[in-house]
């Protein structure tokens, strides 16, 4: 795990190497940004002489952390910049560094965002699920996204999705987990028949976009993002990540009130149990995290038991509704 | 009394836990440093709760290998579903066994899909939940708010 006040004068010689400066690049206190647990994240306040001219500036510092979600720099960072390109509100990735020489870990330096990540106002939230839908409207085979895996059909990028967080869950486990493999298979027999291939962002809601006033400046944490049906961020944000802002029901009809997507019930439900097992795959990394002592933070033991078990919970016992219903 | 030797492990964490509530926090400003000094008593008090019970993973093996056993002695072509299970250790190979099972049930609807269902699903649910309560206070913790400590 990086240490900040190991790493900060590291930052300072690796920044002072890739900007033009007079004389080199001074640093402050790196700033721990309070949001996620994916990455580590930093403020860095620079200081430097350009052209006899003193500049300060900000960057937003995003580090790897030995694996966590099974997600990593390389992806994200091609992700970020084709959605850029596209023309979609992303941050500009100044700096992308592979070499664990510089701070031991893979990180990169995007340009500071002003604005806010906390809870948005009533425009700011409208302007937010709008663009997502935009995002979802975007014709993804004609831009180079450089996913690593296209799916052929709709009901393919299903497999593909569970197949992928079952494989995180596996690298993080330390016994099989009879619900969440029981969770996969009946993922894929119960896909519904409705679905469609769009970008899906993968993790959006509350404290995963910036915004300032009225409007989103930059979504965020786009480690997740990929090929797939788009009610799969709905229920990201309805059912799990948007919680605090109103309840599920609430967001079912207000997504359809700002969008005109409208979403079943069943098809809500089955979306839920989709990003509950999705959440507690992922989650299972913190565990192998906490207990190699990759990352021994006390956030990570929650996330890998208690926070992952929570999601389990939810999912079996929807797929026990289920069971019950086929039952009667 | 007779006057303890040195402290307990319980003692050492309960002191710990009081420690971060009454001298750390209220002298930390930084959000997320309070945050992790609350996680960090969250994680105390779930390995308080450890040291106060019995370590139970063996009985839950015990019991999970025991329902799977009465499964295939009442329905032996349950055996073709566990071909090739394995693992390093029992607790994985049995909770390996269960993940078949469950999967299997999910896509049959037989007599013995019936039994998966009505036997072992509840008792690996049962676990799951008995689990996520001994790592509660966690979660309870994961916010950032600290609750008071139990001595």
């Amino acid at each position: 795990m990086l240490n900040v006040e190991v790493a900060r004068p590291q930052i300072a010689a690796y920044l002072s190497a890739k900007l033009s400066s007079d004389g080199g690049v001074e640093v402050g206190p790196l700033e721990r940004i309070t949001i996620g647990h994916s990455r580590g994240m930093f403020r860095v306040n620079a200081s430097y002489r350009q052209g006899g001219e003193a500049v300060e500036r900000s960057f937003a510092l995003r580090v790897e952390q030995a694996g966590m979600f099974g997600t990593n720099t390389l992806d994200e960072v091609r992700t970020m910049r084709s959605m850029r390109a596209a023309g979609f509100p992303v941050a500009n990735i100044r700096f992308v560094e592979f070499d664990p020489a510089v701070i031991g870990t893979p990180f990169f330096v995007m340009d500071w965002v002003e604005g806010s990540s906390g809870p948005p106002n009533d425009a700011a939230l409208r302007d937010y699920v709008t663009k997502l839908h935009e995002l979802h409207q975007i014709d993804w085979r004609k831009k180079e996204i450089p996913f690593a895996r296209i799916p052929s059909v709709p009901v393919d990028a299903v497999h593909q999705q569970v197949d992928r967080w079952m494989d995180v869950h596996r690298w993080g486990r330390v016994l099989p987990e009879p619900l969440l493999e029981e969770a996969a298979t009946w993922l894929k027999r119960n896909a519904p028949d409705d679905l469609h291939l769009t970008l899906v962002h993968g993790d959006p809601g509350p404290l995963n976009f910036i915004h300032k006033g009225d409007e989103v400046q930059a979504f965020t944490d786009w480690e997740f993002s990929h090929i797939g049906d788009p009610n799969e961020d709905w229920l990201f944000l309805g059912g799990m990540r948007g919680r605090g802002v109103m309840e599920p029901p609430e967001w079912r009809e207000y997504i359809a009130d700002v969008t005109g997507h409208v979403i079943t019930k069943e098809t809500w439900a089955y979306w839920d149990v989709f990003n509950q097992f999705k959440g507690a795959c992922a989650n299972t990394s913190a565990l192998r995290i906490f207990i190699t002592g990759a990352n021994p933070a006390p956030n990570m033991a929650a996330i890998g038991t208690a926070l992952k078990l929570s999601m389990v919970q939810h999912l079996s016992t929807i797929i026990g509704m289920s069971y019950a219903r086929e039952g009667e | 009394m007779p006057e303890a030797k040195r402290p307990t492990v319980d003692e050492v964490l309960a002191g710990a836990l009081h420690t971060i509530e009454n001298q750390l926090l209220p002298n930390l400003e930084d959000t997320w440093a309070r945050a992790a000094a609350s996680q960090l008593m969250g994680t105390l008090e779930y390995a308080r709760g450890l040291l106060a019970t019995d370590e139970h993973v063996d009985a839950q093996v015990d019991a999970v290998e025991a329902v799977i056993a009465d499964l295939l002695r009442d329905h032996p072509g349950l055996e073709a579903v566990l071909e090739g299970s394995g693992g390093e250790t029992r607790g994985f190979t049995v909770l390996d066994q269960a993940s078949r099972l469950l999967s299997h049930a999910v896509a049959n609807d037989s007599p013995e899909a019936e039994a998966i269902r009505d036997q072992l699903r509840p008792l690996i649910v049962q676990q799951a939940t008995d689990t996520l309560n001994e790592t509660m206070p966690m979660l309870m913790a994961f916010g950032g708010r600290p609750r008071r400590v139990e001595r």
